[in-house]
């Protein structure tokens, strides 16, 4: 926006194509944030997911804390959920079902993964929330 | 769950203290508060996410806050996006630069800088707004003790 302050703060959805790369059911929203964006050190970004998909496979951790979101899609009722999803945590891989509205909160070093969307009965949302400027998973050293 | 090492992590319709909200012009979605968090070790996070049905302006007056805070707006349809499914002006720093949203937005907020009013000025299809900023608690310069 011409002689905007603030508009640099602002990252807008913008109408694009279908990447090649995209998964089928996963609707991605190519928001996110800049390297180096007003100095800020967390950044968020959301997909929507309409049918199962295997989404992460391996397990990992971050050196940052993380926040997994799960929630319908209709906003007057977020906890109207039609969804069952596996995740495991620790490197034992404990598995856990969520099938309602959810936030998993990972502090640093918590192993996590796969993240399997299995069921999809309704669409939902699905938002990560990092406290880091970059996303980095370390593998887990088998 | 039984035995279970991690479900201590697992926050199943996270919603706070408090009456959800009696105006029909908002939904409560899910929220990480400090209260929430505290059995986990606590976080310096907390974020929400509030459902968006009619047209109305946040009671939120012009305010900052003195860590990083993120402000987000979700259309609640994938079809059409990145359009929001409505229209917001949020007012940027203590000259009220507006700012109009109509697409899928984040808007990050480095410390000080103030922000508010937000209206939601159209809503033909709800969305969800919500706020992340980077304390354990929700505090500003127009209530400090949150």
């Amino acid at each position: 926006m011409a002689g905007s302050k603030y508009g640099k703060y602002i990252l807008k959805g913008t109408r694009r194509k279908k990447s090649r790369s995209e998964t089928k059911g996963v609707t991605t929203v190519a928001l996110e944030g800049l390297k180096d964006w007003g100095g800020i050190q967390h950044r968020m970004n959301w997909r929507y997911i309409s049918q199962p998909v295997l989404m992460v496979e391996e397990s990992h951790s971050h050196d940052f804390d993380e926040f997994l979101c799960f929630l319908g899609l209709d906003p007057s009722n977020a906890l109207n959920f039609g969804a069952e999803i596996e995740l495991s945590l620790g490197k034992e891989k404990e598995k856990h079902i969520i099938d309602a509205a959810t936030i998993i909160c990972i502090p640093k070093g918590l192993v996590h993964g796969p993240l399997n969307f299995k069921k999809i009965g309704k669409p939902i949302l699905f938002c990560n929330i990092y406290l880091s400027p970059e996303y980095v998973r370390k593998p887990i050293s088998k | 769950m039984a035995k279970s090492k991690y479900g201590k992590y697992i926050l199943k319709e996270p919603r706070g203290q408090g009456a959800p909200p009696r105006r029909t012009t908002q939904a409560s979605g899910i929220t990480l508060t400090a209260e929430l968090s505290s059995g986990i070790g606590g976080f310096d996070c907390n974020f929400n996410f509030v459902g968006i049905l009619a047209p109305h302006v946040l009671g939120d007056p012009p305010h900052k806050h003195d860590c990083d805070e993120l402000l987000f707006f979700i259309p609640s349809d994938p079809e059409n996006a990145p359009d929001l499914g409505g229209e917001v002006e949020v007012a940027l720093g203590e000259e009220w630069e507006k700012q109009v949203i109509t697409t899928a937005a984040i808007i990050c907020l480095p410390k000080g800088v103030q922000h508010a009013p937000i209206y939601m000025k159209k809503v033909n299809k709800p969305f969800y707004f919500g706020h992340c900023l980077l304390a354990s608690k929700y505090t500003s310069s127009a209530s400090p003790q949150g």
